[in-house]
Order: C-alpha cells, then sequence, then structure tokens
C-alpha cells in the first residue's frame, strides 16, 4: 500500500491507498492518518479486507499505543467494515461518528472501542496540541455524514465528496483538472441524493480556507484545484437515479 | 493455532444446524404430548376394558413433558455454542489477518503487535475451554433424548399389544400407538442428525 505524507508542521497528514495487493473487484479507498505527538486518528480505517495492509502501513509511522482514535465519515462497509479487528488491536481507543449511525455500525462487531457520537450540528476534537472540526456534510451522500477539517495544515478531508472512480495505480493528485472531471462525474451524479444538500455543503466549504481537498477514493486536490472542482459540482445536478 | 477459520466456521454452521433440529425436535414432541393427552382421555373412556392401558399413558405423558422441556435446553445449548463458536471465530479470523501484518511489517516492527496476539490467543483459549464444556453436556444430553425416544417407542408396542384386549377401541387406540411411534421416530432422526453434525466439532 503507498503512503505519502501530506504535510509535516509539527503534526503530520498521511495519505494510503493505491494497495496493489486487495482483491481485484474491491473499490479503492483512501485512508488517513493525522499525527500529533502521542495521538493519532485514522479517517476513515477502511474495509475488513484492507484491514491487515492498513496496520501494517500506519504501525510503520505510529507506536500502536499511540493511535487513539478513529473517524468514521459514514456507515459504509468500505469506510468502517474493518472496525471488528479494529476493536481487537486497539481495545482503548475512540470511534467518531455521526450519532445517529451508532446502532448500525456496531453491526461490524464493537466491545472495546468507545462510540463517541458526533452531534449533527458538528463538533470538535483536540488531539494533543492541534483542534479538528468535524464539518457536517449531511446527505454527501450519506444521511449522517461529516467531513473533517483541520485549520493548521488547511487539509480538507471530504469523505465521499470528490471521489472518482479510476484504474488501479491512479497518481494521488489531480494533475489534469479537465481530464479528471470524467472520472467523477458519474460517481457524484449518482451517489449524491440532493442537488439542496450539494449547494448547503458548497457554501459552507467556500468559508474555509482549504489547500488540500482529500477524498476518500480517487486523487487528491491541490491548490487552485480545489475551487476548480467546488465551481464545477456547483454547477452538477445530482441525484440522477430519478431523473 | 489450533483452528483454522474455516474449521470454526464449519463448527458455527453445525451448532446452527443443531438448534435447527432441536428446535423442529421441540415441535414433535409438542405433537406428541398432545397425543398422549388424547390417549389418555380414550383410555378413561374405554373404562375397565383398558385398566392395563392407564399406567401406560400416563408414563407416556410424563415422557412427553420430558422431552420438551430437554429439548428446549438442548436447543438453548445449542445456541450457545453457536454464539461462543462465531466469538471463535471472530478472534481467530483476528488474529489471522495480525499474522499477515506482522509478516509485513518485519522482525523489528512485529514485535509492537505481541501484546494484542497474546491477549486474544488468551481469550481464544477461554472461548476454547467454555466450548469443551458445552459440547460435553450436549452430547448427554442428546443422549438423554435418544434413551426417551427408546422408551417411547417401547410404549408404542405395549400400547398396540394392550389394545388388543380393548374391543371396539382397538383400533383407534392401535393408531394411537402408531402415532407415538412415528413421532418418536422422527424425533430420534433429528437427535441422530444431531450427532452426526458434533463430530464436526474438532476439539
Ligand atoms: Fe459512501
Ligand atoms: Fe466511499
Amino acid at each position: 500500500m503507498d503512503a505519502q505524507k501530506l504535510f509535516d508542521d509539527g503534526h503530520q497528514w498521511y495519505v494510503f491507498g493505491r494497495d496493489p495487493e486487495k482483491p481485484e473487484k474491491i473499490l479503492d479507498t483512501n485512508q488517513y492518518m493525522i499525527v500529533d505527538g502521542k495521538r493519532s486518528i485514522l479517517l476513515d480505517p477502511g474495509g475488513i479486507e484492507v484491514f491487515s495492509t492498513m496496520l501494517a502501513s500506519v504501525l510503520k509511522y505510529v507506536n500502536i499505543e499511540h493511535l487513539t482514535d478513529l473517524f468514521a465519515s459514514h456507515q459504509d462497509p468500505d469506510i468502517i467494515s474493518s472496525l471488528g479487528m479494529w476493536d481487537q488491536v486497539l481495545p482503548n481507543s475512540s470511534l467518531h461518528c455521526s450519532g445517529i449511525w451508532e446502532g448500525f455500525i456496531r453491526h461490524f462487531g464493537m466491545d472495546n472501542i468507545e462510540y463517541k457520537p458526533i452531534d449533527d450540528a458538528g463538533g470538535r476534537i483536540t488531539l494533543e496540541n492541534i483542534e479538528l472540526d468535524f464539518i457536517p456534510a449531511h446527505y454527501m451522500h450519506s444521511s449522517g455524514n461529516f467531513n473533517v477539517y483541520d485549520p493548521k495544515s488547511k487539509i480538507l478531508f471530504s469523505g465521499d465528496v470528490g471521489a472518482a472512480l479510476e484504474p488501479p495505480g491512479a497518481p494521488m493528485f489531480v494533475d489534469d483538472f479537465e481530464q479528471h472531471v470524467e472520472n467523477m462525474r458519474f460517481f457524484h451524479q449518482r451517489w449524491m441524493p440532493s442537488n439542496e444538500a450539494k449547494s448547503h455543503w458548497i457554501q459552507r466549504i467556500r468559508k474555509l480556507d482549504i489547500d488540500i481537498l482529500a477524498p476518500q477514493h480517487g486523487r487528491l486536490f491541490k491548490g487552485p484545484d480545489v475551487q476548480r472542482f467546488l465551481d464545477w459540482f456547483d454547477q452538477l445536478d445530482v441525484g440522477s437515479a430519478i431523473k | 493455532m489450533p483452528h483454522a477459520s474455516s474449521q470454526i466456521a464449519a463448527q458455527t454452521a453445525a451448532s446452527a444446524t443443531i438448534s435447527g433440529h432441536l428446535f423442529r425436535a421441540s415441535i414433535i414432541a409438542k405433537r406428541m404430548a398432545l397425543a398422549a393427552k388424547n390417549s389418555r382421555a380414550m383410555v378413561l373412556r374405554a373404562g375397565t376394558k383398558a385398566a392395563g392401558l392407564k399406567v401406560i399413558s400416563d408414563y407416556f405423558d410424563g415422557l412427553a413433558g420430558k422431552t420438551i422441556t430437554l429439548s428446549n435446553i438442548i436447543n438453548q445449548c445449542a445456541i450457545s455454542i453457536s454464539r461462543t463458536s462465531v466469538r471463535q471465530w471472530r478472534t481467530q479470523t483476528f488474529l489471522d489477518r495480525l499474522a499477515l501484518c506482522q509478516l509485513r511489517l518485519g522482525p523489528e516492527k512485529s514485535n509492537m503487535l505481541d501484546g494484542a496476539v497474546t491477549h486474544r490467543r488468551l481469550f481464544l483459549e477461554e472461548q476454547l475451554h467454555s466450548l469443551r464444556s458445552q459440547l460435553s453436556e450436549l452430547k448427554d444430553q442428546l443422549a438423554d433424548i435418544q434413551q426417551y425416544m427408546q422408551s417411547s417407542n417401547v410404549v408404542a408396542v405395549t400400547f398396540r399389544l394392550e389394545a388388543t384386549q380393548t374391543g371396539e377401541f382397538q383400533s383407534i387406540l392401535e393408531s394411537m400407538a402408531n402415532t407415538i411411534s412415528q413421532q418418536s421416530n422422527d424425533i430420534k432422526a433429528h437427535i441422530t442428525t444431531s450427532q452426526n453434525k458434533l463430530s464436526h466439532f474438532q476439539i
């Protein structure tokens, strides 16, 4: 599994993905880790099939006892079906996720980890020094859905928003936005259910100062590509299955 | 590791299957209890002609009651075995994935996971221990039910013999005896299948 450091100034951001060992029919996912001294959080730790690789990858950068928090943007299997495994390897950690999903997510198996529900209005977590904001992104696509914004590194983890479906081995960052649009169109039209929710989300996100927009699938957006993405998404009609 | 995941998966399926068979056996046992009540009423109506049958039908009634109770207990026992198996299965899956991860981490870093491995292995041992005792309990209980069914077949034979003395009641009492032996055989079949399923457990 590829790992790249996205930010390193007092605290670190890593992205893991493009796993060549994952079974072929499994959708490729990006997992993120933020390390702040002796506390680290995994964002969307992934499905059960990538668990072994993920664990081995993160332990290259942190000690296991410093992996204190997990975050799930929503309840999907590609996000958090590995929970039953993390639960056994990190018995003292906490999982942050929308409060509406607790009873559902526990079906993945959770005997030890503490569930910390995030309120619909959003929330905030302090690691050792840094603060991270849980930004509401409901119906984008899940009905209880959050992004994570780090004001210091100016990275927004956007979950399924900004996702692209691409052949394996694609680069980590968007290099040609116009070309990349075709990898994103179907995903957003089909998985995003509501134009209203979309406009709401864009308004909220435009107020943030963002250097990198980091989705859970496909490539990351950097610099001017962040605005390009927001503009493109703004004019896209979504909820295509009922049209 | 004493168990491969596939072995544990087979156990989980086997105990769930046993639980299903015992559920069906308990339904037959309920019908059997009803048949016992009917035979008793019939024996009373036949009066002195069927005096010898009274004792047998009382005994049969008691047997049916015990069968219902025991099959319910066994059903519960099989469910808890299935639950233990699932827990064992999940732990084993976890350990398998952890072993893979240790391989990837290499010798310097893999010892970071030793604590988790030891802890979960211990848990697995505990699960195995309770599985062992649950299984031996189940084995005994299944044998008990088989014994009951042996007795109820004897009841059916005696019933049929005694019925020949009862004149106009003979045919109806005979058909009751047939029902009893049919139901006993049906229960026996479920128990035999369950006993065979137990052979999936290699602990
Ligand atoms: Fe999703
Ligand atoms: Fe996803």
